[in-house]
């Protein structure tokens, strides 16, 4: 840790659960220029599992992903009374209504389509945190 | 032996005369049983009564009858008998009504008096032969169409699938790619020396015209496959151009172009997809002010209804077709170096960018955006053209009718029969209306996927039922059809009439009503 960094006051937490690695990177490297701190899981499980050792401020969770998907991992952040208060913001290939309604129902707060432009997902960030 | 079996002949004859000699050749002959049974009716509702009662291999059918006179007669029995041969006997030796009556469904025919019992076997044999041959050709040929329909559908869905897979494949890298050198550009990583941000700046450029080209595509791809749905609703057309021209001053003025509009003071409501009017609108203005030098023209004019002919749109208004609207021209004028004479014809083609000389560098074109723009209008049922003006720069036009809902429907049927008339092959335009009122949209859905191939075309209009136009389909064709669709769907009590170009009619309208008043006949 270097002298700035720890004079600034905490940063905000940020959990990406993206299973597309380089996506991940890309929108890491956005957000900590940004002052974020940023974790990254590959998959709804390790996402869990990281969200129960660690404090976070905001979740940007991938729909499509192998081993946990999103919806199932939103469900059982909102069935989690420690985690449930976490801003969920949703990343998903899919445009059409119902898949919008989908993330709605097991509780995200944010739903982006796939493929974005970083600067609307940073407006997102911004928004929730 | 094999004992042979008695073939069921039906006499419809109210001479007895006649009748006799008849009887007395198909009798048994010593002890030999014969190998016909006959039936004698005396008139065509007799015989029609005894047809739907009994099983019939052969009919003999005096065309002359209390209740029904000439060919008349046989037109009526053959929709009522199914596929039983037919063999008409004619009073007098009348080669012409004799060949109207084989026109007619008739599988042979015999002049009275003349008759003899040998002739009599040889044609109720070769009746039953050739009509259980055209049966059998008949189902060949279904069973090859019903083939051709699914091998189609196959290949249809496997195209989507591969385009939409293929274009979510590349999105996703790209998308990556653009956000890595997006983040670059942008400084995260740390400063860029000057030299390296203009290699940056090329390959985020690039991106973005790859992100174009993918995305112009699929456009184009599901507007020619035809599963672009068009939208339309009465909108205010010069209120969509002057909002995309104000879209486009920023990009004008960087290149130091003026862009302005000419606009009709007052012009009615037109019912078109404004989404894609708008996008016909992004690609000719974005041409236009890469080509120009100095200034670009957007100008909006009403036509006439009798400009239409000229421009091949109409050769006259169909009855069908009620104007609703207004005709209107738009033109995107420039003033740039015009369109080389060698690529005037190909403009409109896929990936055929135009080597203008531009005048700058930066956006490039797609090369698809003019194949969309004409896509798009002609969905409209438009033209659309471009041309040198004497002076100098190109000018774009496009044409969009005045007609509403029903426009779909005439303008396909209407190319169609061109296209019928310039193969020389028949069209069925089949109508099906439910006697309930109640068209469901299972019912359209059943039909698209199980009797439609990609040659025919479906409308489904409230007031009319839904129509069917069938390429290269014939009666027999349409008839066989029908016979399945009614089949399918027999509980809905579907009345179904069609016609067929050219044997019924040449015109659209004849065509549609012949159609309309057989399937209220029915």
């Amino acid at each position: 840790m270097n002298r700035v960094e720890r004079s600034m006051p905490e940063k905000k937490k940020i959990l990406v659960v993206e299973d597309e690695f380089f996506l991940a990177d890309i929108i890491r490297a956005r957000l900590e220029f940004l002052g974020y701190e940023v974790s990254l899981a590959e998959n709804g499980e390790e996402g869990l599992k990281i969200l129960r050792e660690e404090r976070f401020d905001l979740i940007i969770m991938d729909a499509m992903m192998p081993v946990m998907d999103g919806y199932e991992a939103t469900r059982q952040i909102r069935a989690d009374a420690r985690l449930k208060s976490i801003p969920i913001c949703f990343l998903s290939a899919r445009a059409l209504p119902q898949d919008r309604e989908r993330a709605n129902e097991v509780g995200a707060n944010d739903y982006l389509i796939k493929p974005f432009e970083i600067d609307r997902l940073v407006a997102m960030v911004k928004k929730w945190t | 032996m094999t004992p042979q079996k008695v073939i069921r002949v039906l006499l419809i004859e109210n001479d007895p005369g006649d009748e006799f000699p008849i009887r007395r050749y198909l009798g048994s002959e010593g002890s030999e049983p014969s190998a016909f049974h006959l039936q004698c009716a005396k008139s065509l509702e007799e015989g029609i009564q005894l047809l739907e009662k009994e099983i019939i291999d052969v009919i003999l059918l005096d065309l002359s009858l209390p209740d029904s006179e000439g060919l008349e007669t046989l037109v009526h029995l053959r929709k009522q008998a199914g596929d039983v041969p037919l063999v008409v006997l004619t009073g007098f030796d009348d080669q012409k009504i004799a060949l109207e009556a084989m026109a007619n469904g008739a599988q042979d025919y015999l002049v009275k008096g003349s008759i003899d019992k040998r002739l009599l076997i040889r044609a109720i044999s070769y009746a039953i032969e050739r009509s259980r041959l055209l049966i059998g050709l008949r189902s060949s040929q279904e069973e090859r169409l019903r083939a051709e329909i699914v091998e189609r559908k196959r290949l249809d869905r496997l195209k989507d699938e591969f385009v939409s897979t293929v274009s979510h494949e590349i999105r996703t890298p790209l998308a990556i790619v653009k956000g890595a050198i997006k983040n670059l550009k942008d400084g995260i990583l740390g400063t860029v020396p000057d030299k390296q941000v203009r290699v940056i700046e090329i390959a985020d450029r690039n991106i973005d015209r790859l992100e174009r080209i993918i995305r112009d595509l699929l456009d184009l791809s599901r507007l020619e496959s035809g599963k672009t749905r068009i939208n339309r609703h009465w909108i205010k057309l010069t209120e969509l151009v002057s909002e995309m021209v104000q879209n486009f001053q920023m990009q004008a003025k960087e290149r130091h172009i003026t862009l302005h509009t000419e606009l009709p003071p007052k012009i009615s409501d037109l019912y078109l997809d404004g989404d894609m009017v708008a996008q016909v609108m992004t690609n000719l203005l974005s041409n236009a002010i890469r080509f120009a030098k100095g200034h670009v023209i957007v100008k909006v004019e009403t036509l006439p209804l009798e400009a239409l002919p000229a421009l091949g749109l109409v050769d006259e208004t169909p009855e069908g077709l009620e104007k609703k609207g207004e005709t209107v021209q738009v033109s995107v004028v420039d003033d740039g170096p015009g369109i080389p004479s060698e690529a005037a014809e190909k403009l409109f083609n896929k990936f055929e960018q135009l080597h203008r000389p531009v005048g700058g560098a930066g956006y490039k074109g797609t090369g698809l955006g003019l194949a969309i723009c004409r896509e798009i209008v002609q969905l409209h049922h438009g033209i659309i053209w471009a041309e040198n003006l004497p002076e100098q720069g190109a000018a774009f036009h496009f044409v969009l009718p005045p007609w509403g809902e029903d426009a779909d429907f005439w303008v396909a049927l209407k190319k169609s029969i061109v296209s019928a008339a310039e193969k020389k092959r028949p069209l069925a335009l089949l109508v099906v209306i439910s006697p309930t009122g109640v068209l469901d949209r299972a019912l359209e859905e059943t039909l698209r996927h199980k009797v439609l191939r990609k040659i025919d075309s479906l409308y489904h209009y409230p007031s009319r039922g839904i129509s069917l136009i069938l390429a290269e389909t014939d009666s027999s064709g349409a008839d066989s059809i029908r016979a399945r669709v009614l089949e399918m769907k027999a509980n809905h009590k579907l009345r179904i009439g069609f016609s067929i170009y050219p044997d019924d009619a040449a015109d659209p309208n004849r065509l549609l009503n012949l159609a309309v008043q057989e399937a209220g006949k029915t």
